[in-house]
């Protein structure tokens, strides 16, 4: 077979990106202050904030408790309305020839109020007071007391991959699962709250809406299936993509369907297991803060402006595949897989499909295989 | 420099199209999620080739489908003409089976050329028309030569010459050109 005028071209993609400095956002939920100012040197323990979130309420149904009508129930109230009680305290007490009946408050809160019609007793739940900490080591550099909002620039190593969902948001990163694992709605519980969740090859519809109400911040997978996909990001096509958030993040390092983490992010998250990092789905990007206090000195001479522009996840290039790069194999068979580049053949090949292509051999320490150009991706 | 787009990228909106459009010609239906995930790794990676006949198949089902929402990208409706891009041929050969396959899917009448486009060449001909017989065979003749054809679907006639004599069962008898492809005779329900 003659050889093709062509040179075996490939999409050039970057995956990680090391020794970034960036901008980190930290906010402050509810209403509260802001400790730090411009120019301070922050460390992850430090608390940049301070402020009081309401946790909403709860309620009793004196009525029914009692055993008497609605109108009645309150005369037998023991606390006045607006003063706080404890969980277990006297509620409410009513004697009667027969027997007594208590009623314990089920929770800290303050006695809010009375419907005189159903017989509830609304509790409001005690506000508490929340911190907020750096996460990262860095330089603020900004403050906006209107939005509770400090930006800290920070050095960090960013992973892309292919497509994703959600906003940024922050979290102890935990791995549930070996690269290549299946996830099912039962390896998501309580402990996935406020943590960003490493699930392996492929994390199931079930297990993501368990996710997203247990209050897992994000999840990455080496693959999503395209159905779950398109329902929180409405469509699979990259052009048409616009920043969707169902209430999670979710990145998928490598496609859709059950493909195993690339060998390459894979072995960089494991040295994050139980660390703080940022995920944000819309824009495929995972930040990995650096661990080092070292990171704030090339930091001092980092001039990084402060804009309002949306950021973007690095475009791809395209060039030829030459020996010796690094690639991964993109379609199947061996979809996933991570290799070098040991020779290109000279000559077409026609495949079992019917397609005349040029074959490349990629090697790994596992293996060495024979694969299509177009099916290769060389990886930066 | 732009990335790699591939065949199917020409096309939008390809998640869009009912999947069962694209099981219909498919021998082996397979799982619904398993076709999704399919369609999905081919939006992100347009410039992938299928490696085996399983998905070579696939694919042929989601380009019928795409020209069938996008004819224009093959299709110019004003002229009758199909002009194919050159790398559709490479991506989907044989030639034949690419044409036959786009064919299904165009609301074809009369006589349309195929080209190539890049450099532009005239490969064949398309004759779509109807016929009212009870046998299923009928005799049509290619520059005198006789032959008998099934009067349902698509025949195709791997005759190269220029400029080819055609005459369908009692009809007239035309000049129409073969090529590379040849002519395919369309007939319509």
């Amino acid at each position: 077979m003659s050889i093709p005028a062509a040179q075996p071209l490939a999409n050039v993609r970057t995956r990680i990106r090391v020794n970034q400095a960036v901008h980190i956002k930290r906010t402050l939920a509810g209403k509260g202050q802001l400790l730090v100012a411009k120019n301070v040197e922050v460390t992850p323990d430090d608390i940049i904030g301070k402020s009081v979130v309401s946790a909403g309420f709860s309620s009793v149904n004196l009525a029914k408790r009692l055993g008497v009508s609605a109108g009645e129930a309150i005369k037998f109230l023991q606390r006045p309305f607006g003063k706080r009680i404890y969980k277990g305290e006297l509620l409410a007490f009513r004697k009667s020839f027969f027997n007594k009946s208590i009623v314990t408050s089920p929770t800290d809160g303050l006695i809010d109020e009375y419907n005189q019609e159903t017989g509830e007793l609304k509790l409001k739940l005690l506000p508490k007071e929340i911190t907020l900490p750096a996460s990262v080591y860095g330089i603020v550099d900004s403050v906006d007391l209107d939005t509770s909002e400090v930006m800290i620039k920070t050095l960090v190593t960013q992973v892309y991959g292919v497509f994703g969902s959600g906003k940024e948001r922050g979290g102890i990163l935990k791995i549930i699962s070996n690269q290549s694992s299946l996830t099912y709605a039962s390896a998501v519980n309580a402990q996935s709250r406020q943590h960003i969740l490493v699930v392996g090859s492929l994390i199931y519809g079930e297990a993501l809406r368990k996710a997203v109400i247990i209050g897992a911040q994000g999840i990455i997978a080496g693959g999503l299936n395209a159905s779950d996909y398109q329902s929180m990001a409405t469509s699979l096509d990259p052009f048409y993509r616009v920043g969707t958030d169902i209430g999670v993040s979710i990145m998928a390092t490598e496609g859709f369907g059950p493909i195993p983490i690339g060998d390459d992010i894979f072995r960089l998250i494991r040295t994050y297991n139980d660390k703080f990092v940022f995920l944000n789905g819309n824009l495929r990007q995972l930040l990995l803060p650096s661990t080092s206090s070292a990171s704030i000195l090339p930091l001092r001479k980092v001039s990084l402006p402060i804009t309002r522009k949306p950021a973007y996840a690095p475009e791809e290039k395209v060039r030829a595949i030459k020996v010796g790069d690094c690639v991964r194999v993109i379609w199947p068979p061996f979809m996933g897989i991570q290799g070098k580049v040991t020779s290109i053949d000279q000559t077409a090949t026609r495949l079992a499909s019917g397609i005349a292509t040029i074959l490349v051999t990629v090697a790994n320490p596992r293996r060495k295989i024979k694969v299509s150009y177009p099916n290769l991706e060389i990886i930066s | 420099m732009s990335t790699l787009g591939g065949v199917l990228g020409q096309f939008r909106n390809l998640d869009k199209i009912p999947i069962e459009n694209i099981r219909q010609w498919l021998k082996n239906k397979g799982e619904v999620h398993q076709l999704t995930n399919f369609i999905g790794n081919r939006i992100i990676y347009p410039q992938t080739i299928a490696a085996t006949t399983e998905d070579q198949e696939i694919d042929l089902a989601i380009l019928r489908e795409a020209i069938r929402l996008q004819p224009q990208v093959v299709f110019n409706k004003l002229t009758n003409k199909i002009n194919l891009p050159t790398e559709f041929i490479g991506r989907f050969p044989p030639l034949y089976k690419l044409v036959m396959a786009i064919v299904a899917v165009l609301n074809l009448t009369g006589v349309t050329q195929i080209y190539l486009k890049d450099p532009r060449q005239l490969v064949g001909t398309v004759i779509s028309t109807r016929l009212n017989l009870l046998t299923g065979l009928v005799a049509v003749s290619v520059n005198g030569q006789v032959k008998k054809i099934p009067t349902t679907g698509m025949t195709y006639l791997p005759v190269h010459g220029r400029f080819v004599r055609l005459k369908i069962d009692n009809g007239r008898e035309q000049i129409v050109a073969g090529g590379e492809l040849g002519i395919l005779i369309n007939f319509l329900k």
